[in-house]
């Protein structure tokens, strides 16, 4: 079995999206939507773990690294709001479309066309390390579950949100979003990479990582709007720190 | 020059809307070619802010130094010009069966020179929030692309913001220049404004009286050198306004004499004081009220009829909301000049501007009808209402903008 971590075809679905992918109301309007309550999420965990004030520049002096980027959805409001924020994603398209727009955001964000793998051989170490809407998209999770908590600082914290394995998340994910609104693009996702938070916790206890907060994310499909509750069925984010 | 906010037009409601934004932390730079005293020296209006709103004003900490400028409405008495029905709306009745404890009268009346002195001293004094700059140009062009827009000035300076207001009244050049494209509809009536000082208290009450050509409103203010004093807002026909403007100047007794006669012997004797004006009365309803980068605030935004003495209070719901929206957003990091924020925005704002716009035409229409059908359906709708308690409250819930 190969080790790497990347999917290939999982990359050459998503580059096809390079074109729209900051177009709020393109083929992206799901991730742009829930950028808040995630931004909302990371914030307050942030804020708790350690101690900020918060202020316009709250996450000033983190270092935030933010895997499998993309166009930089999730990077930069990090980066606005202070945090040195690293971004890498494998596919090269999606990084020059995060280069221009954080260009013309005069934003100073750090994009990089690599991979885990790639990047841990420079034994650098983060604060924050992000993986968002991105587990369901790898190969071989626990080897990159690892990695993460390589890159990881001793007393640093993990943020994944990705979708939970149940009948309503394959309906709602696949079926409904998919298949029927087409509000995502077909193929995007495959059930059998679905995560439930129980696999990840196990992955994460035997590098010494345990959940700090988990909550789910739900969308009212009419307002395009995202919420944080305590259903974690479909979407869901959580936090992992050492003890 | 880069900020976060840029303001087009520096007087009340964008000055207003600048004072919010630097209290939520945001940088916002105002262009204007006139300086704040200049805008004071033009801007004699009066205006009525209802119990709602001032509690923005409140927030702001702007209201605490205004007290001794302000007058207080504490009833609204409203006439059929043509028939002797009057409905009398009071404060006190509302909120002795509403539980309200925060709210003292139902609205203030309040010189808008003396509203942008103590919005001016706020925004120089505010500490540790956002920066306001006030650039004293005019706009020439703007350029909007993905990521920012960029005004081009007349004092050569280019700047640059992730949004732009135009608050630059209701026949706003920006909107124009962005291409946001509206409605108007012209009432045939001018408002005619002045102020009166008189012999007895107006024992802080307001009158509307609908009149053929229009309304007259007669609002309680602070007294002027001892003397009792209001304002007039009257609206009506183009030439009796455009008679009246010249009186003022030649035969100000003329007018004095029929303010007398529409107040019965409520005021006393009445002298006109300051300079009288006239408006033009028309609706104004642009297309949108957001495009690319764009938002439109105050009277660009909506220009309505005077009739209920609303127009500004709903630019100061409009202008609270966005500044809440802005600052959520500001806060988790996100573009402010955002497609979908400026949309939810827009959204939140459509049904309180439709409605008002809809029932202050509506009320304008309602009151210059003489047909006899309608005449009595007015005299029937204000019976209705004076003596349906649970109506008169909805009505003075409406008014209060609370």
């Amino acid at each position: 079995m190969s080790l790497s971590t990347v999917d290939k075809d999982e990359i050459i679905q998503f580059s096809k999206l390079a074109n729209d992918w900051w177009d709020e109301e393109g083929s992206m309007s799901f991730l742009h939507a829930m950028s808040q309550i995630r931004t909302k999420f990371i914030k307050l965990e942030l804020i708790e773990k350690y101690n900020l004030i918060d202020k316009k520049k709250v996450l000033n002096g983190l270092e935030i690294l933010d895997l499998g980027c993309g166009g930089g959805i999730a990077s930069e409001p990090l980066s606005r709001l202070g945090g040195n924020v690293t971004g890498i994603d494998e596919s090269q398209k999606l990084i020059d479309v995060a280069n221009q727009h954080a260009k013309n955001m005069k934003l100073k964000i750090n994009y990089k066309c690599c991979n885990i793998e790639s990047l841990s051989k420079f034994k650098k170490k983060y604060d924050v390390i992000l993986a968002l809407e991105l587990l369901e998209h790898v190969n071989n999770l626990d080897y990159f579950c690892e990695l993460i908590t390589h890159l990881c600082k001793k007393n640093g914290i993990i943020i994944l949100s990705t979708i939970n394995k149940t009948l309503l998340s394959r309906m709602f994910v696949i079926d409904i979003a998919e298949n029927i609104l087409k509000k995502i693009p077909k193929g995007t996702h495959h059930y059998e990479k679905f995560i439930k938070p129980r696999e990840i916790s196990e992955i994460f206890s035997q590098y010494g990582f345990q959940i700090k907060n988990i909550k789910g994310m739900n969308l009212n499909p009419i307002l395009n709007c995202w919420k944080l509750t305590n259903n974690t069925s479909i979407n869901y984010i959580l936090s992992l720190s050492k003890k | 020059m880069h900020t976060d906010i840029i303001i087009c037009g520096g007087a009340l409601a964008g000055m207003t809307l600048a004072l919010s934004l630097q209290k939520k932390g945001l940088d916002v730079i105002i262009v204007d070619p006139r300086s704040v005293s200049q805008v004071m020296q033009d801007d004699k209006r009066t205006t009525a802010i209802a119990a709602g709103p001032k509690k923005f004003y409140d927030s702001l900490g702007v209201w605490k130094n205004l007290k001794d400028k302000v007058e207080a409405i504490d009833s609204i008495n409203i006439l059929d010009g043509s028939s002797s029905i009057s409905l009398v709306f009071d404060y006190k009745d509302y909120l002795s069966k509403n539980n309200l404890t925060d709210i003292n009268s139902l609205g203030y009346v309040v010189e808008n020179c003396d509203l942008i002195k103590q919005i001016d001293l706020r925004i120089k004094n505010l500490k540790k929030c956002g920066k306001v700059k006030r650039i004293k140009s005019k706009v020439l062009n703007i350029k909007i692309d993905k990521s920012s827009a960029k005004l081009f000035l007349e004092n050569k300076n280019i700047i640059t913001a992730s949004l732009v207001v135009a608050a630059d009244g209701k026949n706003s050049v920006v909107r124009k220049m962005v291409g946001i494209r509206e409605n108007r509809s012209f009432y045939d009536q001018e408002a005619y404004v002045t102020q009166i000082l008189h012999q007895k208290n107006h024992n802080n009450i307001a009158l509307e009286k609908f009149l053929p050509g229009g309304p007259l409103a007669v609002l309680p203010m602070k007294k002027y050198k001892k003397k009792y004093r209001s304002a007039i807002i009257w609206s009506d026909k183009e030439e009796t306004t455009r008679n009246r403007l010249i009186d003022s100047k030649k035969n100000p007794n003329i007018i004095s004499y029929e303010l007398e006669r529409h107040c019965f012997d409520w005021l006393g004797k009445i002298e006109l004081y300051g300079d009288s004006k006239a408006f033009p009365l028309e609706l104004i309803k642009p297309k949108n009220i957001v495009s690319e980068r764009i938002v439109l605030m105050g009277d660009a935004a909506h220009a309505i009829h005077p009739i209920a003495g609303q127009g500004f209070n709903l630019s100061l719901r409009g202008m609270e909301k966005f500044s809440e929206m802005c600052s959520a957003r500001v806060g988790l990091g996100l573009d402010i000049g955002s497609k979908i924020f400026l949309k939810d925005y827009e959204m939140y704002r459509k049904v309180d501007v439709a409605s008002l716009i809809n029932a202050t035409h509506a009320l304008n229409e309602l009151f210059r009808n003489s047909k006899p059908h309608v005449k009595a359906f007015r005299r029937l709708g204000l019976a209705t209402v004076s003596n349906t308690p649970i109506l008169k409250r909805a009505f003075m819930k409406y008014a209060m903008g609370i």
